[in-house]
């Protein structure tokens, strides 16, 4: 069975991106997120088996990427959580491994590398 | 009055340093979105009063999109990036592989690309500020539209002139796949960050 994955990005074009590269590398995209409330309430409904996380919200959304990993992780503490984010910056970094997730790939990445950090985060 | 705020010429070389690191950074975030090459002139970096934007910006009808984010963090204030449609069209279509003649400026997925792009731009110019500072710079995702200069300056004095009065300027050409791009990222800090900001690149007022 394919692994599942739930993509979070509040653009409609990386989600996208994303869900093509790991499409055609045989994963199964089982949902999409557009902010972090959504992104909780999919995992607990989806259970997947890794989620890819962007730090930049909707400023009306109180809970951002870090927020999400943070709350995910209190629910499932075995949750894989990969950050795909444009701020890659040491102390949002520092942060976001501390919160539980997995691997950072700053934006934009080479396809590879996001093929190469999913794997090794499920074990493949 | 002079288009550009009299800064000590040490706050100006370090903001032109900003600038120049992060024109780079955001040249090459370019050209592994596009996956090609991408070219950059050295960019103009200045420290421009609120009133005297219109003067860098060009002709009150000229027509642009705009892309509005908000900073946060321990630095605070707007950034907006300014890009001429045509060339946001070109750059939309490319993205998702298309011809800049099937680019439709109100599909949700050409925004979605536009908006990506420059959130990936900006990123690269706060992380260098970061990276200069120490500080930790949040912002919030894009909002998009398209307006006139005039327009653009109303809004500047309606919802950023109680924060802030000076914006740094950035202006960076670039070139990707022959055509000749130029977009304007105008970040304006609140008064407080500015002051911040100069005091963490080591560079006082008067200085």
């Amino acid at each position: 069975m394919p692994a599942k994955i739930l993509i979070v990005d509040d653009a409609l074009f990386m989600r996208k991106m994303l869900g093509d590269i790991l499409k055609k590398e045989g994963f199964e995209i089982c949902g999409e997120a557009e902010n972090g409330k959504e992104a909780i309430e999919k995992y607990k409904e989806l259970k997947p088996d890794l989620v890819t996380m962007d730090i930049v919200m909707p400023r009306m959304e109180e809970i951002d990427g870090i927020g999400a990993v943070k709350e995910i992780i209190r629910i499932d503490p075995n949750a894989k959580i990969v950050m795909v984010s444009a701020m890659g910056q040491h102390a949002l970094v520092v942060e976001a491994i501390q919160a539980g997730a997995k691997d950072f790939i700053v934006k934009p990445f080479q396809p590879s590398r996001v093929v190469e950090a999913i794997r090794r985060v499920l074990g493949e | 009055m002079n288009e550009t705020k009299r800064i000590s010429s040490n706050q100006l070389d370090v903001l032109k340093e900003v600038g120049t690191i992060g024109a780079g950074r955001s040249a090459t975030a370019l050209a592994e979105l596009l996956n090609c090459k991408v070219e950059i002139s050295l960019p103009e970096t200045k420290l421009v009063p609120l009133e005297s934007l219109h003067k860098v910006l060009g002709n009150s009808e000229d027509l642009y999109f705009v892309l509005d984010i908000g900073v946060e963090g321990e630095i605070t204030g707007r950034v907006f990036f300014l890009l001429a449609p045509q060339q946001a069209k070109i750059l939309g279509s490319t993205l998702l592989g298309k011809s800049p003649e099937e680019a439709d400026l109100n599909d949700g997925m050409f925004l979605s690309s536009l908006k990506e792009m420059v959130n990936i731009l900006v990123g690269a110019y706060m992380n260098v500020l970061s990276d200069m500072t120490g500080f930790t710079i949040m912002y919030t995702t894009p909002s998009i539209a398209m307006d006139m200069v005039g327009a653009i300056m109303d809004f500047f004095f309606i919802h950023i002139a109680q924060h802030s009065d000076e914006a740094i300027f950035i202006r960076t050409e670039l070139k990707v796949r022959d055509m000749n791009f130029d977009g304007s990222l105008l970040f304006f800090p609140d008064l407080e960050s500015l002051r911040k900001l100069f005091n963490a690149l080591g560079v006082k007022e008067g200085e």
